[in-house]
């Protein structure tokens, strides 16, 4: 099912950071690994990607060190401490959102249904 | 259009030059492997690139985005700290001038005002200054501090018999010695004995020239951190646990053995046990006059104000050694307490700001810098309650001296140049060609995706 862009993109830094959190990755593992997960609803370019990484490293959300794998030499992101705190803080934000959402549509179907 | 094309049409929207090669190779290795997985699924080399290009999105808007990230920033909090920590510090000058001039009969506030200035010009040079230079020129730093102690140590004049004076120079060591373990990173065994060399060498000039242990020890305390910290970050590819526990057993066991061989003169046996005896609570007041001086001084202390003891008149060099009992006596320990508490918060965030780098050979030298304040504030603290009794302490943007205001401000500058170019420089820690606990862990990974 085709997704409208506008509500992925708000929540991008979201699920990188809850990929992170399980373990550290590289650019293309994140892209691959949340389209899998995802059933490719989640299809996020390359060139979204790396700019957020780089903001989040940036903010001290993210480390990043290159490790040598089977002779390529790849650049493998962690979630740092104050990532995992605001990652919470983004899912608590995300969790308020996505129950405010629900209870306007139920509310709007249940009224109509009961009429 | 080509690879090649589209990473140098991203990396021109990119203002600073030196973040290019960052990107440009991360973005590089990513596009290679998405063409490696299509080519994977059927598709030809050619189709399988420009595919992975068009995936990756249009070069300029990528780019604007990568320039807007990576730029020199300057660290505003570092800045106001330093700022505000220099006008205290003058201000403290100035007022403990107007108390000793009766005593010393020299105006030393004009030439603090002289050092302060010749400090903040130096870290200025530092800041814009690329630090980077640390790590690539370390050696022929290392061996111009050494000319210089060795001529120092030759023809430089005697005060107080000894060249005491420049000891706290010998703290420049600490940034050479982080570019000296980054330099020889990644080369095992041989990398690591020969930074152990340089600084077994560094710690026997430093006595030498000098003449006193105090910095010494100090320095040499900072830079074994240093070493510990780089093993245990894998820099050296050797076993972690085994290296730093026979590390700091040699360094247990060495001045053991310095004095049960009679390393140690008369009078230096004396000042030992003048220590033990402050421990262990039986001080002989005529022995350790001063820090007896010091520790009456602060319990006569108010909570806030003056508690009207002639502290000029009890303590020599306060201006120097006893700023924190002069703060303590004059404004209540109220006072003395948020200037030690603000100065141990400046050095964690040192280690703070150390921990988010990127940039391996950025971490070490603020990891260093921040061992140094961070241990000089403590041992001056120490000193000031009577704990410790080594002459000649330092406190960081506080203490008088040419020599302490250079320490103070170079570090400075090379503190707030790796916080603006933290988002800049190009280059990420690497592992080398040994087996972590994370190579393994990733190839085992990759060996089970093969599977």
């Amino acid at each position: 099912m085709a997704v409208d862009k506008s509500l992925i993109s708000g929540s991008t830094t979201l699920l990188i950071l809850k990929l992170l959190s399980e373990k550290e990755m590289y650019g293309y593992e994140m892209i691959d690994t949340l389209a899998k997960r995802s059933e490719n609803v989640f299809e996020l370019k390359a060139g979204t990607l790396y700019p957020l990484l780089h903001t989040l490293v940036s903010q001290g959300h993210l480390t990043c060190r290159e490790l040598d794998c089977s002779g390529k030499i790849r650049k493998y992101y962690r979630i740092t401490k104050e990532g995992r705190r605001f990652l919470r803080q983004k899912t608590e934000e995300w969790n308020e959102y996505a129950g405010a959402v629900a209870r306007v549509l139920s509310f709007g179907g249940n009224a109509y249904g009961t009429v | 259009m080509g690879l090649s094309d589209y990473l140098n049409t991203l990396t021109a929207q990119m203002r600073c030059k030196k973040a290019r090669s960052l990107v440009a190779e991360e973005i590089s290795a990513h596009i290679l492997d998405q063409k490696e997985a299509f080519m994977a699924g059927g598709m030809d080399e050619d189709a399988a690139l420009k595919e992975s290009i068009r995936q990756m999105g249009d070069p300029v808007t990528v780019g604007m985005e990568m320039d807007r990230i990576h730029r020199p920033r300057p660290d505003w909090k570092f800045l106001i700290f330093i700022a505000v920590f220099s006008v205290i510090g003058l201000f403290l000058q100035y007022e403990m001038n107007q108390l000793s001039i009766d005593y010393t009969y020299v105006d030393y506030f004009p030439r603090h005002c002289v050092y302060t200035v010749v400090g903040l010009i130096v870290m200025a040079v530092l800041y814009f200054l690329d630090y980077t230079i640390v790590g690539k020129y370390a050696l022929r730093f290392w061996g111009l501090l050494t000319v210089y102690f060795l001529w120092a140590g030759l023809f430089a004049p005697l005060r107080n018999g000894s060249h005491g004076y420049i000891q706290l120079t010998l703290y420049l060591y600490v940034p050479v010695f982080a570019g000296l373990l980054y330099r020889y990173r990644m080369q095992g065994w041989r990398g690591l004995c020969k930074c152990l060399l340089l600084f077994v060498f560094t710690a026997l000039l430093g006595i030498r020239c000098t003449g006193l242990y105090n910095v010494t020890a100090f320095l040499s305390l900072t830079i074994l951190i240093m070493i510990t910290a780089a093993v245990h970050r894998g820099w050296f590819g050797v076993p972690i646990k085994r290296t730093i526990g026979l590390l700091w057993a040699a360094v247990c066991l060495a001045p053991i053995l310095f004095i049960c061989l009679g390393g140690l003169a008369a009078y230096q046996y004396d000042r030992l046990m003048a220590m033990i005896s402050m421990f262990s609570g039986r001080g002989d007041t005529t022995f350790n006059y001063v820090a007896h001086a010091a520790q009456e001084l602060l319990s006569a202390a108010k909570p806030l104000g003056n508690s009207g003891s002639s502290i000029a008149e009890r303590l020599p060099y306060i201006f120097t050694d006893y700023i924190f009992t002069y703060v303590v006596s004059c404004y209540g320990y109220l006072a003395g307490a948020a200037v030690v508490l603000a100065l141990l918060g400046g050095v964690a965030r040192i280690f703070r700001l150390s921990s988010r780098l990127t940039n391996e050979l950025g971490w070490m030298i603020s990891f260093g810098c921040g061992c140094v304040f961070g241990i000089e504030t403590l041992h001056y603290i120490l000193t000031n309650f009577g704990i410790l009794i080594f002459a000649q302490t330092y406190l960081p943007f506080f203490s008088y001296g040419l020599r302490a205001s250079i320490l103070t401000y170079s570090f400075s500058g090379l503190l707030l140049s790796i916080y603006r170019y933290k988002d800049v420089v190009g280059e990420v820690r690497k592992f080398p060609e040994f087996k972590t606990k994370v190579r393994v862990k990733v190839k085992l990974e990759v060996e089970k995706e093969e599977e």
